[in-house]
């Protein structure tokens, strides 16, 4: 939903890294996203294109990683990914309660937007 | 050769590695705003919820039991208007309006502004009204104390199923417009469970806006007088 403000950061961020180096290009940023942000790939992908006209980031591209969810339990210690419900019209809304004893669980992994790399043309 | 400084030819290309979490810088300003909270003594309340859900209708009526008025202070969130902020100045209490302008959510650095620009001293109780929208905020933690979701009978059962992350973040869920259940043909009991199955921590509290019923149990989860 935040795609835009996202992306702004990231345009930001790497404008700054390719300033401070002196490249005379941006190629290519690579970004790993969490399964469980509510920052959707392909809507994320598009504003960056958007926001990217400036000519150092022109025709870079921007790569995304989606890094699965992780949960644990509380009570038993499982530790694995979530589930998903079974109705259709819910079926991406992930359940955090255990799969194994149902009781509630913690997100460990899959709420991360790190941007991992950049590529500099100079 | 010492000395010489090395650096890329024209053309040549180079891999930096940041490895760096974008959604940190927000996380570590919310920290800031809670410092500069606790050292002025004030508890702050993240208001958040759909729009048309009743954020500020609940703060009016929190503010209306609160016994020192000259104690509270609220922020207001939108994107574009000042309806809400005119609709607490009202209530005698120090008040700011934050627009985003095109920002769905409010982020820990808005926030940290209008702090600075609020005169806290003296203030015990903060409400910031958060944009409406169920799924922005759960990821920009302000700094509050306690974060509130609230939920409208009038939205249907299954808010809670849909945004489950904004139930997860926050500490009390309120269950509003209990006085539509009826004429809505929505039992509360069934949102109360559909937010226990998402966020089986979350406190929830019935409330009816319009009424006053249920908003004395939401001040005392919330600590407030």
């Amino acid at each position: 939903m935040h795609e835009f403000s996202v992306a702004s950061m990231i345009v930001e961020r790497v404008k700054g890294e390719a300033s401070k180096h002196g490249a005379r290009k941006v190629r290519r940023v690579e970004i790993k996203l969490g399964e469980l942000t509510l920052v959707n790939p392909e809507q994320l992908k598009f504003n960056y294109m958007v926001l990217s006209q400036d000519p150092i980031l022109r025709d870079s591209e921007l790569i995304i990683e989606v890094i699965p969810g992780e949960v644990s339990c509380r009570e038993c210690g499982f530790r694995g990914r979530p589930t998903y419900r079974d109705d259709p019209a819910l079926h991406l809304a992930p359940i955090f309660s255990c799969p194994v004893c149902e009781s509630p669980v913690e997100v460990i992994k899959g709420r991360e937007i790190v941007i991992s790399r950049v590529t500099l043309e100079f | 050769m010492s000395g010489e400084v090395v650096s890329p030819g024209e053309g040549e290309v180079f891999d930096i590695e940041l490895e760096e979490e974008l959604l940190e810088a927000n996380r570590r300003l919310a920290e800031e705003n809670r410092r500069m909270l606790d050292d002025l003594g004030v508890k702050a309340i993240d208001v958040m919820g759909s729009i048309g859900s009743g954020k500020t209708s609940l703060i009016e009526r929190l503010i209306e039991l609160h016994d020192r008025r000259e104690r509270v202070a609220v922020l207001c969130g939108d994107l574009t208007t000042t309806i809400d902020m005119e609709r607490i100045k009202r209530h005698g209490v120090k008040v700011l309006q934050i627009n985003t302008g095109k920002e769905c959510h409010l982020d820990a650095n808005l926030v940290g502004k209008a702090l600075r620009r609020l005169e806290l001293k003296g203030v015990e109780t903060l409400f910031i009204e958060n944009v409406g929208n169920l799924i922005c905020p759960a990821e920009f933690p302000l700094g509050a104390h306690k974060r509130v979701v609230v939920v409208s009978i009038t939205e249907g059962e299954y808010t809670p199923l849909k945004h489950p992350y904004i139930f997860m973040d926050a500490d009390i869920a309120v269950i509003n417009k209990i006085d539509l259940a009826q004429a809505m043909g929505i039992n509360p009991d069934k949102v109360a469970e559909n937010v226990r199955k998402v966020a089986p921590d979350v406190d929830v509290i019935k409330t009816s806006c319009k009424t006053g019923e249920g908003v004395r149990d939401v001040a005392e989860a919330l600590g407030i007088r």
